[in-house]
Parts: structure tokens; sequence; C-alpha cells
């Protein structure tokens, strides 16, 4: 059973990097992008897409970098990290005239799993019997894993961008909000899509086989 | 009395306990009642435990040694 109050993996990284970090030292930088890249690169990913996700992060890191001696430690440095790399991406939309807002509740008026339900609230289409329901056996249909990051590339950016620092990433919902700039409903909303939309995904897949 | 759609709409707030303790009671009761609502829990509870375990396949060894080599010039 985990302890929640051990500290994680990268607060230890911190504790041992910060101090050296705010003296300029380069080769704790090296570790803290060897560290951090991949979730960065996620965050951004979700909302500037893959193409330009790599130049977000770039730019971040350089930002990071000026303001380093200014990080005053009111987060995790991995929070104010990620945070900066989500004012980098939106700041990166706006400048291409895209939508940029996290906050908004894509698809808001939309039905969870459509047409599965008839007009009193019950199961019009119930959930199918599936082979195996075990978190282990559903991880070890390669397709299907395959699947199911193509469609969580596929969802709306807000809820890719919450559905990450959540589930992949470990973050809480109060780093969430800070990192991403939305209330704590809203992050609350947008991961429960998220997973509903998946839901459905792993269960077509379940029940045809295909993606 | 809740319905099959409130119990999807609800199934993340049931899961992490952000429900009052009458709002649960009232969860449980519908589950207790409803083999469907029964079936999506399980199957819910089971993607949610198998999504937290995916990670990316990816490899981003290239551009993290452009990173490191731009921000050493800096």
């Amino acid at each position: 059973m985990s302890d929640n109050n051990s500290p994680k993996p990268y607060q230890l990284l911190e504790a041992e990097l910060l101090p050296k970090l705010r003296q300029g030292d380069k080769q704790s930088l090296n570790r803290l992008v060897e560290a951090y890249y991949g979730p960065m690169r996620a965050l951004a990913r979700s909302i500037v897409g893959d193409s330009i996700a790599d130049e977000v992060v770039q730019e971040a890191w350089f930002s990071v970098y000026k303001a380093l001696p200014k990080f005053e430690g009111r987060s995790s440095l991995k929070t104010w990290i990620l945070r900066i790399t989500a004012n980098e991406a939106k700041t990166r939309l706006r400048r291409e005239s895209r939508q940029v807002s996290l906050e908004a509740i894509s698809g808001g008026e939309t039905d969870l799993l459509p047409g599965r339900f008839q007009d009193d609230g019950h199961w019009a289409v119930p959930p199918s019997s599936w082979h195996d329901e075990s978190p282990d056996a559903l991880l070890t249909n390669q397709e299907m894993g395959d699947c199911i990051e193509w469609t969580l590339g596929r969802l709306p950016e807000n809820q890719q961008a919450v559905f990450k620092l959540k589930e992949l990433e470990d973050h809480s919902f109060d780093e969430i909000c800070n990192i991403l700039e939305i209330s704590a409903s809203n992050a609350r909303v947008l991961l429960h899509r998220a997973r509903v939309s998946l839901y459905g995904k792993i269960e077509h897949f379940q029940e045809s086989g295909e993606c | 009395m809740l319905k099959c759609k409130d119990i999807v709409d609800q199934a993340s707030d049931y899961r992490e306990r952000e429900m009052s303790f009458g709002q649960r009671l009232q969860y449980r009761m519908h589950l207790l009642l409803c083999h469907h609502c029964r079936t999506f829990s399980r199957q819910f509870n089971a993607s949610v435990a198998m999504l937290k375990r995916l990670r990316k396949r990816e490899d981003h060894q290239e551009q993290i040694e452009e990173t490191k080599r731009k921000l050493e010039n800096l």
C-alpha cells in the first residue's frame, strides 16, 4: 500500500537540485530538462497539438531559465515549470489567433455516452459484458492501448490537459488548477468527461475488436 | 431517486468520494438495485485504473539534447 505522505520522486529530485539551480549550475539544469521534458511536452501537445509542441517546450525552457532566480518556492518546481509551459502554449495559440480557453468546458451541453439513455434517464443500450474486466487484462491488449492513445489525442484540448496531468502525471487538483488556471470544479468535470469518453472507447473495442 | 444517467454523470465523484453521505447512500442504493449500473460501475473503475497506468511510450532524447545544448549556450 502506498503512503500518501511519502515524498514523490520529483520532490526528492527538486530538493537535491534547487540549491544548485539557484547558483546557476548547468548540470543541474540538464538533469531538470531530462526529468521534465516529457511531462512538459505532453502538456504542450494537449494545448497546441503535436506539430509545434517541441517549439513550445523549448520556449518554456528559456523562460524557466530566465525566471529561475526569481522562483519563490510557493509551489513545487514541477508545478511552476508546467504552468510556464501552459502559458507559453496559450500565448502561442493566441499569436496564431486560435481559441484559447482551457476554462471553457468544451461540449458542456452534450450528454456523456450519447444515445445510450432513454428520455427517462434509464439505459437504452446498457453496458455489454467484457471478456475480462481487470485493469491488468485491459493493459495487455496492445491494439487497445494504441486505440486509447489515439482517442486521447482527439479529446478537446482542455480535457486532454487535465487528464494527462491527473492520471498520467499524478498531480493533485490543486496543482492542476494552478498550472492551467482553471477552477477545481471545472477540472473535475473535464477529467470525468475524458474518463467517460475513454471508457466508451474501451467498451467499443471490447465489443467490436476495432478502434 | 437517481437515474442510470446520473450514475454515469457522477461516477468520478463517487469514485473519489466527492459526495455527501446522503448522496453516496443514494448512489449505492441505485447500484444495489440496478444490474446494468453495477456493470457500468465495475467497468468504469477498471478503465480508470487501467488508464492511470498508461504511459506515453515516447522518446524525446533528441529534443532533450537539443534543449540542453541551447541552454548551455545562453
